[in-house]
């Protein structure tokens, strides 16, 4: 089961490695946009530029490349319709984004638009299409439909639970990937999305005029944690597992990557669950146990049974 | 206008009562099922409300209820003329193009969003953006040839959108595409989730499913996570306050939030069928009646 990384710049990139991730997936910004890129992250923020450049780019993937590890070009935003931009297309400019990765080296596409995904397959051919999270699969047809297009690795629903990996994992001729670390509430056409006025609105507090006490908790479901589940991720296949955070200062990124790597590992040298947990909670930090153990933020399926925060010593 | 139809989703608390008004009526299909939920979808709706002819609408569906969700729709496609099957799901579309039932598919509005439904909230899009690209991003992503050729090759004859700014530019565009164009009168669908707010986590089962799912709740926002009054670079407590109260015409329903959304400020001479959410559009259904019958 590989690692996959978020990078940033070529800093981030050579710390990513040096800390454990196969894989590593980041977009690049282009003239044509002045906030809003291909790479579903604003290409700049507060005065600060959130993606590399093209020659950036081409560097991060050449040093990459040269140590064997996979380049992902983020091509994921979602809801690009096709009006025409002064007889431009934005499918076209699309098409040269991805044509630049392609030339630079990278391994595979992530998108998310089904209609690019449809442009590439006919337009480009050959390029390895990887379907991005915000296409929400949770469903076999789903993985069909998505073959047809030539997605040759699907990024599950952010909100996939174990029982349902169970259920799709024994795939044939198609990768299947899940974030280990982050996710959202919503995915498919959620229109609440993220910025400096509201924040993240769905980790805010509301009330409902038919539930007024429901203030003690937001509408917010993401579990964020999935030490527990990286065995059986394994066992079920599972291609890779991705760490989140394009837009964070990778050193905040690099103790996950570093965790997960171990958990990976120790998977891989586990012969049983029993052994597995047994190693992980020696694994986890003491904050991390308060943030997700005690807070029963377990993604995939509940495991705080088998680590309680009470039975592990704080000390 | 003289051909435009109406569509109004009915619900199993109002299926009786909407079925009776639209009956012997041409200009109005009755439409039953879930964009939303497949648990609703499931729901069993007696065999005896249900009139001879009605549209399907299917949900977003997991890889649990998918056997279930596509027995009730051949079960439904058996039993009764099915004049048109809403599709919002990816994989429920393949299934249906598998399975030969290839008459009359609508692409739902989950399949194609729009970041024009989301302005209100976020500052995704930049004052210096050019306005030819402001206007690309802003309108329903529907609009995209490779999408409308991949609709058809699936025997997608139409697509839902929700309102847009620039409704009376894009929507003459998705026709030159040769594709209908079917209205959510007043309503944004802002946020879907597997997760159903009022359970958590309803993942195999209908454990502590609610008819309470039927109706809207109105949200109102409390208190932005991370705000500090005593933060001296935070806003004011007067401009939070304006901050908290700008958030508005927000439902909770089940697994979704909807956004409410004038409805006076639509064309509807520019679509083929506008569609009332008979939960959501509460009031543009009973003012349809009073005009129309």
């Amino acid at each position: 089961m590989k690692l996959t990384a978020p990078v940033n710049n070529i800093e981030s990139c050579i710390a990513q490695i040096d800390s454990g991730a196969d894989e590593i997936y980041l977009g690049y910004r282009v003239d044509f946009f002045k906030r809003i890129s291909f790479s579903a992250r604003p290409q700049i923020k507060k005065g600060e530029y959130l993606l590399v450049d093209k020659a950036q780019f081409s560097e991060i993937v050449n040093y990459a490349s040269q140590r064997g590890r996979r380049v992902f070009l983020t091509a994921n935003t979602q809801f690009f319709s096709d009006y025409p931009v002064e007889g431009i297309s934005i499918e076209d400019e699309f098409l040269q984004y991805v044509n630049y990765g392609m030339e630079c080296g990278v391994d595979a596409v992530i998108v998310s638009d089904i209609g690019l995904m449809s442009a590439i397959n006919t337009k480009i051919r050959g390029v390895p299409i990887i379907s991005s999270t915000l296409v929400d699969v949770d469903n076999l047809y789903q993985i069909k439909f998505l073959k047809s297009l030539g997605v040759k690795r699907v990024v599950l629903s952010y909100q996939i639970t174990m029982p349902e990996i169970r259920r799709l994992c024994h795939q044939e001729d198609i990768e299947l990937e899940v974030f280990a670390y982050g996710g959202c509430s919503f995915a498919t056409n959620c229109m609440l999305g993220h910025g400096e006025r509201f924040q993240i609105p769905c980790e805010n507090t509301y009330t409902s005029k038919k539930n007024p006490n429901m203030a003690s908790q937001s509408i917010c479901s993401a579990y964020n944690c999935s030490l527990c589940s990286v065995w059986d991720l394994l066992q079920n296949n599972i291609t890779a597992i991705k760490v989140q955070g394009r837009e964070r200062d990778y050193r905040k990124v690099i103790p996950l990557t570093k965790m997960f790597r171990s958990a990976i590992d120790l998977a891989s040298q586990s012969t049983s669950k029993i052994e597995y947990m047994d190693g992980i909670k020696d694994l986890i930090p003491i904050w991390w146990k308060k943030i997700f153990c005690e807070r029963r933020q377990c993604k995939f399926e509940n495991h705080f049974c088998d680590i309680s925060i009470s039975n592990i010593n704080m000390m | 206008m003289d051909n435009l139809m109406y569509e109004i989703r009915a619900f199993q608390t109002n299926l009786g009562y909407i079925a009776g008004l639209l009956e012997g009526q041409k200009k109005y299909t009755l439409a039953i099922g879930s964009e939303q939920c497949s648990i609703h979808f499931l729901e069993e709706t007696s065999s005896l409300l249900l009139p001879k002819r009605f549209t399907l609408v299917t949900p977003k569906t997991d890889v649990i209820h998918f056997e279930a969700v596509v027995r009730r729709i051949d079960e439904l496609c058996t039993k009764f003329e099915i004049e048109s099957i809403v599709v919002n799901d990816w994989g429920i579309l393949q299934w249906i193009y598998d399975n030969g039932y290839v008459n009359n598919i609508i692409a739902g509005r989950v399949l194609f969003g729009s970041y024009g439904y989301k302005e209100s909230l976020t500052e995704f899009i930049h004052p210096d953006e050019r306005e030819d690209i402001v206007k690309n991003i802003t309108a329903p992503s529907a609009i995209h040839r490779s999408k409308v050729k991949l609709l058809e090759r699936y025997g997608v004859k139409a697509v839902e959108v929700c309102w847009s700014e620039k409704e009376d530019v894009f929507i003459p565009i998705l026709k030159v595409y040769g594709i209908r164009v079917h209205l959510h009168l007043g309503t944004f669908l802002a946020a879907l989730s597997k997760t159903c707010y009022k359970t958590l986590r309803l993942e195999d089962g209908r454990v502590g499913c609610s008819i309470e799912c039927n109706y809207a709740d109105l949200l109102k926002l409390e208190y932005i996570d991370g705000y500090n009054p005593l933060d001296k670079n935070s806003i004011s407590e007067k401009d939070y306050m304006t901050l908290l109260a700008s958030f508005k015409d927000y439902y909770l329903m089940g697994n979704a939030i909807y956004r409410l959304c004038p409805s006076t400020c639509c064309n509807l001479s520019l679509y083929d069928c506008i569609i009332i959410d008979s939960r959501l559009s509460y009031s543009a259904l009973s003012k349809q009646f009073r005009t129309q019958c």
